[in-house]
C-alpha cells in the first residue's frame, strides 16, 4: 500500500485534458494538466482503463469496467495509474461539477466592426492547437462520412477523447495525428469537408477564430488573432463576417458558439477588483481611442494607470496621450518567465512531439525569440525599435479590447503588460526567421492553445 | 465446487496474472458482507465454470473456488499456473 489515499468515487479533473496523438505513426495517449502545464503519457491500455473513471464507479466498479474493454491485466496496474494522478492533482471525487450559466438569448450581438476573414483554406489552424472539439453530433457525422480514418466508424474511443477529465457526455477532443486533426486531408483541406460538405465540418471549425463574450450588455464578438489569414484580412473587405450578418441576439449565434460570460467582478490589479460595467466602460472608452503609435508603450502604461488609478476614466485617457516605453529591468522578468516557460515546453514537446509537428517547431521559434531578449541591450534596443507591422499590431489591440481578452485570466493589469510582452517577442519572432508568415499569430495561438500562457503568473521581479 | 488453498507466496497481483493468462472474464467484484469475504468472480470463456478468488484477511493464504460443469478441469488449469497448498472437493 502506498498510503496515497483515493478519491471514493474517482474521476479525472476537468483541468486534466486527455489526447490521443499519433506520433510518426504510433498511438500515444497524453494527459495535460492545464494548471500546471504538465503532462503524463501513458499507453492506450492504460487510458482504456482510466477512461471509465467517470466519478461514478468505486474501484471495484472502475476494475470491472476496465475487465470489460479488455484493458485490465492487474487490479493494482489501475490503482498505480489512479495513485500517481491523485499526487499529481488530476482526480477528483464523485460527479459535482458546475455548469455555466446560461447567456440570455436576448442579448444583443456587437461584432467587432470593419473585420471580415479571408481564410486562405491552407489547413494551417487545423495543425497548431492541442485541442479541436467537436460535440457528439458532429463526432458521429464525422465517424459516419470517413469511418476509415483511425478505424473511427466502428471505434470511436480510437479518434475521440473527452474535451475534460473523463466526462464524454460533454464535448470531445479529436485525436491528433502529428497534431494535426485526424480527418485533415493530406491535401490541407477539411476531409470532413470534402466528404460530407462544409456544414459538417465542427462548428467550432466554421465559427473559427471568432470568440464571443457576454459582458451583461451585449454579446462582443471578436476574434482570437491566432491564424496569419486573420492579420492578412485586416482592411481587406468581402470575407466572411465573424457572425451572419443577419445575427442580431445570442439566439442568432451558430449551434455550438461558446459564449463565456464575463463575472459581475473582475480583478484589474492585485487584489483590487472593479464591476463589470465599470470595465465595460474603460474598453469602451479604450476602443473610441485612435491606434497608438506604439502599442508596447501604450499597452505598459495602460498597465501603470490600472495600478495606481484603477479605471479612471482621466487617468486612462493620460496614459494614451503620453505613453511611455518600459523600462528593461521591468519587461526583463516577463521575458525571462517567458523564455524558461517556453524552453520547459520545447524539452517536454521534444521528447515525445515529431518533427514535422508544427507546434514543436513553433515552441521552438517562440523559445528562440524570448531567449535573444533576455540580453538587456538586446531588449531594450527591441524596445526601442518601432513595429515592423503597425497595422496589424493595432488590429491586434482592437481585437483584443474588444473581445474582452484582456480580464478573467489575469489581473487587467498583468493582462496588458503581459500583451505588451507578447509584441515584443512576436517582433522578435518575425526578426529571427524573417519568412515566418504573421509571427504574433503563430505566438497567439501558441500561448493560448498550448498553456504557454500561464508564463504570466510566473514573473518574478 | 472445488476449493484451491494458495501458497501464502501467491499475491492477488500474481492472480491477476494467472486469470489474464488463462482468459479469465472478470464478472464481479464483491466486498466483504456479513454473509462472505471479499471476491472477485470471474468465468471461463467458455462459460463452463466460475473461479471465485477470495481475499479474506482472516485467512493467511488465498483461496479460490472453483464451480461449474468444468471445474475440475479449470482447476486443474489454474493449479497449473500457480503454486497450491491444498486443494479439497467441496459439496455444494
Amino acid at each position: 500500500m502506498s498510503g496515497v489515499r483515493l478519491p471514493f468515487h474517482p474521476r479525472l479533473a476537468e483541468h486534466a485534458l486527455v489526447r490521443r496523438h499519433v506520433i510518426d505513426g504510433e498511438e500515444h495517449v497524453v494527459l495535460h494538466d492545464t494548471r500546471t502545464g504538465d503532462l503524463v503519457r501513458m499507453g492506450t491500455r492504460e487510458w482504456a482503463q482510466l477512461a471509465a473513471a467517470d466519478g461514478t464507479r468505486d474501484l471495484a466498479g472502475l476494475t470491472l469496467a476496465a475487465a470489460k474493454s479488455g484493458a485490465l491485466r492487474r487490479a493494482s496496474e489501475l490503482v498505480v495509474i489512479l495513485e500517481r494522478l491523485q499526487t499529481m492533482g488530476l482526480l477528483a471525487d464523485g460527479i459535482d461539477r458546475a455548469d455555466a450559466a446560461p447567456t440570455p438569448s436576448d442579448r444583443p450581438l456587437f461584432a467587432l466592426p470593419d473585420f471580415s476573414l479571408t481564410c486562405d483554406a491552407s489547413g494551417a489552424c487545423c495543425g497548431v492547437y492541442g485541442s479541436i472539439l467537436f460535440t457528439r453530433h458532429e463526432a458521429a457525422r464525422a465517424r459516419v462520412a470517413l469511418p476509415l480514418v483511425r478505424d473511427g466508424g466502428d471505434h470511436e474511443e480510437r479518434v475521440f477523447t473527452p474535451e475534460q477529465g473523463t466526462d464524454a457526455s460533454g464535448s470531445l477532443a479529436v485525436a491528433l495525428v502529428d497534431n494535426c486533426c485526424a480527418y485533415l486531408g493530406g491535401d490541407g483541406r477539411c476531409g470532413i469537408h470534402a466528404a460530407a460538405g462544409e456544414a459538417a465540418k465542427p462548428a467550432a471549425c466554421r465559427i473559427y477564430p471568432a470568440t464571443f463574450v457576454d459582458d451583461g450588455e451585449t454579446i462582443r464578438v471578436s476574434l482570437g488573432v491566432e491564424c496569419a489569414c486573420a492579420l492578412d484580412s485586416v482592411g481587406v473587405a468581402g470575407g466572411a463576417p465573424l457572425v451572419a450578418d443577419t445575427a442580431r441576439t445570442g439566439a442568432d449565434l451558430p449551434a455550438g458558439a461558446r459564449v463565456i460570460a464575463l463575472p459581475a467582478l473582475l480583478e484589474i490589479a492585485a487584489s483590487v477588483t472593479a464591476p463589470r460595467a465599470a470595465y465595460v466602460a474603460w474598453s469602451r472608452l479604450l476602443a473610441a481611442q485612435p491606434s497608438p503609435a506604439d502599442p508596447v508603450a501604450a499597452l505598459w502604461s495602460l498597465a501603470a494607470a490600472v495600478d495606481a488609478s484603477g479605471l479612471d476614466e482621466a487617468a486612462t485617457l493620460a496614459a494614451l496621450a503620453s505613453p511611455v516605453l518600459p523600462d528593461v529591468n521591468a519587461v526583463l522578468p516577463w521575458i525571462r518567465a517567458l523564455s524558461e516557460r517556453a524552453d520547459s515546453r520545447v524539452a517536454s514537446a521534444s521528447t515525445w512531439r515529431s518533427a514535422r509537428d508544427r507546434s514543436l517547431t513553433a515552441s521552438r521559434e517562440i523559445a528562440a525569440a524570448a531567449a535573444s531578449l533576455r540580453d538587456p541591450v538586446a531588449l531594450a534596443t527591441a524596445i526601442a525599435t518601432a513595429s515592423p507591422d503597425p497595422a496589424g499590431e493595432a488590429f491586434y489591440l482592437r481585437a483584443v479590447i474588444h473581445g474582452h481578452q484582456l480580464v478573467g485570466r489575469l489581473p487587467l493589469a498583468t493582462a496588458l503588460r503581459d500583451r505588451a510582452v507578447r509584441l515584443l517577442v512576436a517582433r522578435a519572432m518575425g526578426a529571427l526567421a524573417p519568412a515566418l508568415r504573421r509571427p504574433l499569430t503563430v505566438l497567439e495561438a501558441m500561448l493560448r492553445g498550448h498553456g504557454i500562457e500561464v508564463y504570466a503568473r510566473e514573473v518574478r521581479s | 465446487m472445488i476449493r484451491l488453498v494458495l501458497a501464502p507466496s501467491v499475491t492477488v497481483d500474481d492472480l491477476d496474472d494467472v486469470a489474464f493468462g488463462l482468459g479469465l472474464v472478470m464478472m464481479n467484484i464483491l466486498p466483504a458482507g456479513d454473509a462472505h469475504p471479499a471476491q472477485t468472480i470471474y468465468r471461463t470463456p467458455d462459460r463452463q465454470a466460475l473461479v471465485h478468488v477470495i481475499n479474506d484477511p482472516r485467512a493467511a493464504a488465498l483461496l479460490v473456488i472453483v464451480q461449474g460443469p468444468d471445474a475440475a478441469e479449470a482447476a486443474a488449469r489454474f493449479r497449473a499456473r500457480t503454486v497450491v497448498a491444498a486443494q479439497e472437493l467441496v459439496n455444494a
